[in-house]
């Protein structure tokens, strides 16, 4: 017994765009994520993506620098009152004091008693999506970010044959697909060697 | 009912994560001896080029991509720099004690190139240059990072 010709075809375009219907299911929230963290880190010059930056001074009674660190610290926690857990003390040199909390960072003058309060705190959402971006974990993220990168690949890849006919790569898709690739192309080339 | 508890889990699950032990970044520690930021810092020749392990506390990060931080100790103050996105500290570790291992370098900046970091920086961040800190030949003396330990 034969098979008809229609029978022994292989439905690869509809394969396809159920790859690529599927695989871009699967992309959606980290496509999302890197796109949004993408948007806050290209304008790093002008904003910090990762932090609000809160800054104020303070004044208190000033400080004798010649006495004992222990003292120091005890005394500038009870004039200043800090929020949050205390984790550390240091000083840079004899006439600066530097108390660190998990909230605040105090940096006290202590001849004048001048005190820079330095409160930076995570941008919520953003944060953790410029962390993910960066692949600051590592570790496990680096094989899932891999993945995602080859999820984007197989991507571009089969949606270049979702369409058959004028719309599809060897019509208008063509065009398309060249003026997509002209930018970064032409523009590599204007920053590289004209600019 | 459900949903308070998932959310709860959610919040609790990477904060006892967190609360483990140090947090570790790039390679891991190797060397045995310390050597101390301020010996460091008064002898760069002597440890030019040298790997080095030092100890100390973190007293500030880089805030935009966290790509170094300050290793202070003894009122002295290093810094431990590493390449973009190979380590990536948080702003949460300042204050936090720190074993840090890594080359150090040093170099000499003269007021030419420090103008042209000026020119370049002011360009970046579309200001006008600054030439009020270029004061003369200028020597950088900080650690180029392999892996550090931060509690």
């Amino acid at each position: 017994m034969t098979e008809t010709p229609a029978r022994r075809a292989l439905p690869w375009r509809r394969w396809n765009a159920a790859i690529h219907r599927d695989i871009g299911y699967l992309s959606v929230a980290l496509t999302l994520a890197y796109a949004l963290s993408g948007l806050a880190v290209n304008h790093i010059a002008s904003w910090n993506p990762n932090y609000v930056k809160a800054q104020e001074t303070r004044q208190i009674a000033p400080m004798d620098p010649a006495a004992a660190p222990e003292l120091l610290v005890r005394q500038a926690q009870e004039r200043l009152r800090p929020e949050g857990r205390f984790k550390s003390t240091f000083q840079p040199d004899d006439d600066t004091l530097q108390l660190f909390y998990d909230r605040a960072t105090y940096a006290i003058d202590l001849p004048t008693g001048k005190v820079l309060v330095d409160a930076t705190r995570p941008r919520p959402v953003l944060y953790a999506l410029n962390q993910l971006h960066l692949n600051a974990p590592k570790r496990l993220w680096t094989l899932i970010a891999d993945l995602y990168a080859v999820a984007l690949i197989a991507l571009a890849l089969s949606g270049l044959f979702i369409l058959k006919g004028p719309k599809g790569i060897l019509g208008r898709g063509a065009w398309f697909v060249g003026a997509g690739t002209a930018v970064p192309l032409l523009y590599w080339v204007w920053w590289r060697y004209l600019a | 009912m459900r949903l308070r508890s998932v959310l709860t889990l959610l919040v609790l699950i990477p904060a006892c994560l967190q609360a483990a032990d140090a947090k570790k970044y790039g390679q891991p520690l190797g060397l045995k001896e310390e050597v101390k930021v301020s010996e460091i810092l008064a002898n760069p020749d002597k440890y030019a080029g040298k790997k080095v392990r030092v100890k100390g506390l973190v007293t500030e990060v880089c805030e935009e991509r966290g790509c170094w931080i300050k290793i202070g100790a003894d009122k002295q103050e290093i810094m431990f720099k590493v390449d973009d996105g190979v380590m990536t500290f948080p702003m949460a570790a300042k204050g936090s004690a720190v074993i840090a291992e890594g080359t150090v370098s040093k170099r000499v900046l003269t007021v030419e190139q420090q103008k042209a970091m000026c020119e370049k920086e002011a360009k970046a961040l579309s200001k006008k240059a600054d030439y009020s800190k270029v004061l003369g030949p200028k020597t950088i003396v900080r650690i180029e990072g392999l892996g550090a330990e931060i509690q």
